[in-house]
């Protein structure tokens, strides 16, 4: 059975309850039972960031400049990759607020050979400008193999209307609240951190992994209630 | 070179002296803490000599990290103002306004100072970064020269640090123009002053001084007590922003003896500039963040 985890953070009770809320909802739709994780937070992330010695690959790529929030989380999922190659079997990688749409084929997440598949549906992206449709609803059924794009993107603003651009939204996760890692794709991304280090989603990009998508994404983010802990304005989003 | 070298680096989340921190460091002031992280790394990359690297955090909201070096101290700002009029040394500062921001920030200096175990001591900011290891020529062409410091030189002297101090200034520098911008500032015909964006000296120079705050901003009391004693120092060029002497570009490169030696993000060392909305509020031209962050990335 694939062995699953849920990232939460253990000192906020909202973080918990949302965890074991998307718990008992794998319970209940595929009978899974889910591992939960302790993720890192902002509060203490910066020991484990000098410790680790990674560079940032792109310093203005983290969240418009909320270093401690963007590390945390990539710590948090950087975890669950050595878990991984620890176990040396495929894991299903959840966020807290991870929530199962429908029913998916579990086999075909533990039967999975390449590196990283998806099943989250993408939380941003061009989809925030209305005037473009997310290219991941009109795509078939199925299990499919990402593109190598190489048309122009604004990496910054992938929503941004100027021409010229491409708005495929494929060439990293978009939001790592729910993807099954292989062994294989968890050696690529401990190994690409020589690179220097991104926000978790961007990380898992078509550069360090190949990635796949099971189609329709069967998960979607909850709330907006992110991982990632912004509160610049809103202390009380975070509740320790 | 077998002296020890003490680094007083300030850090504060907020300049102000009313600081309404939530229990944990506000969001916004982690770019300035990875900003620190990085100079201490490039500190210790760059600067290879035997040195105590010490960080007063004047906001209480500095993680309790482990570096090599690195010994982090509080410093008073986020203290009641009793407990700041209790301190064993307050006496010596002459603190006679709390809202100084300023005096907060000189005063993140003093208490360094009073840590450090060093024979020399470097004050400099938290967006400062090292090319090259020059400090111990420094230091052996100090000895040499009798120079009583080395330092980065600050523009101008603001207009209320002039009249208070008119009497002192005006033995010293005669010569001066009044001009408007920023509130009103003096501009000297012939020399800059010291700051703390890196200031070098004997730990003895502050036998009889304390970092000041008297003429308007940090530490151009030093140059003051140089004159005043009739001692020589030394300020690093190109001297940026200093209306007396024009530079030709904007990249704060500091030069020892023609050698590339420090860059300086001109600002302080609480400003978050690479917050997304500081950069209009700021006038902070984003090329240069862009260009400092490039080469600080690299150093470290």
């Amino acid at each position: 059975m694939l062995k699953s985890f849920i990232i939460y953070l253990p000192k906020s009770k909202k973080s918990t309850a949302s965890a074991i809320k998307s718990i008992d909802r794998l319970k209940e739709i595929k009978d899974i039972d889910v591992i939960k994780w302790e993720g890192t937070d902002r509060y203490n992330v910066w020991q484990k960031f000098i410790d680790s010695e990674f560079k940032l690959q792109a310093r203005n790529r983290f969240g418009a400049g909320y270093i401690d929030t963007e590390l945390a989380v990539f710590f948090s999922h950087y975890s669950l990759w050595q878990k991984c190659l620890e176990l040396k079997e495929n894991i299903l990688i959840l966020e807290h607020d991870a929530w199962v749409l429908e029913d998916f084929d579990i086999d075909n997440l533990d039967n999975f050979k390449g590196d990283v598949l998806n099943i989250g549906k993408p939380n941003w992206g061009s989809i925030y400008n209305n005037n473009f449709k997310s290219e991941w609803i009109d795509k078939p059924a199925g299990i499919i193999k990402r593109e190598l794009c190489n048309n122009n993107h604004d990496i910054y603003k992938v929503w941004s209307e100027a021409p010229g651009l491409c708005h495929c939204d494929s060439m990293w996760l978009f939001g790592a609240h729910a993807y099954v890692l292989t062994p294989t794709g968890a050696s690529k991304l401990i190994e690409s951190t020589k690179k220097g280090i991104l926000p978790a989603d961007l990380y898992i990009n078509q550069d360090n992994v190949t990635i796949y998508d099971y189609l329709p994404h069967p998960v979607t983010q909850a709330t907006t209630f992110t991982l990632t802990q912004y509160n610049e304005n809103n202390e009380s989003d975070w509740d320790y | 070179m077998d002296k020890l070298v003490s680094i007083i680096i300030p850090f504060a989340s907020n300049e102000g002296q009313d600081i309404k921190l939530p229990n944990h460091p506000i969001t916004t002031s982690c770019n300035i803490i990875y900003n620190t992280i990085q100079i201490i790394n490039n500190i210790n990359k760059v600067l290879t000599f035997n040195k105590e690297i010490i960080i007063v955090d004047n906001t209480h909201s500095f993680p309790d990290i482990v570096m090599p070096n690195l010994r982090i101290v509080k410093g008073w700002q986020a203290l009641d103002r009793e407990q700041i009029i209790n301190q064993p040394s307050f006496e010596k500062y002459n603190i006679d306004d709390f809202n100084n921001l300023s005096m907060w920030v000189s005063m993140a200096y003093n208490v360094g100072i009073q840590h450090a175990k060093g024979d020399y001591i470097i004050c400099q900011h938290n967006d400062v970064f090292y090319h090259s290891n020059l400090i111990s020529r420094m230091i052996k062409d100090m000895e040499i020269n009798n120079l009583e410091y080395i330092s980065a030189d600050y523009k101008k002297i603001f207009l209320s640090g002039y009249v208070a101090n008119k009497e002192v200034l005006y033995k010293h520098i005669p010569s001066i123009e009044f001009s408007p911008e920023d509130g009103g500032y003096v501009k000297t015909k012939a020399i800059g002053f010291a700051d703390c964006y890196f200031f070098l000296s004997k730990k003895s120079f502050y036998d009889d001084y304390f970092v000041d705050w008297g003429y308007g901003d940090t530490n151009h009391g030093a140059t003051i007590k140089c004159l005043d004693q009739g001692k020589q120092f030394l300020h690093l060029g190109p001297y940026y922003d200093n209306p007396n002497f024009k530079t030709e570009n904007s990249d704060h490169d500091y030069l020892y003896k023609d050698s590339l030696f420090i860059t300086h993000l001109k600002g302080g060392f609480s400003e978050d500039k690479y917050a997304e909305d500081k950069y209009n509020e700021n006038k902070i031209n984003r090329k240069d963040i862009h260009n400092f962050q490039t080469r600080l990335e690299k150093l470290c």
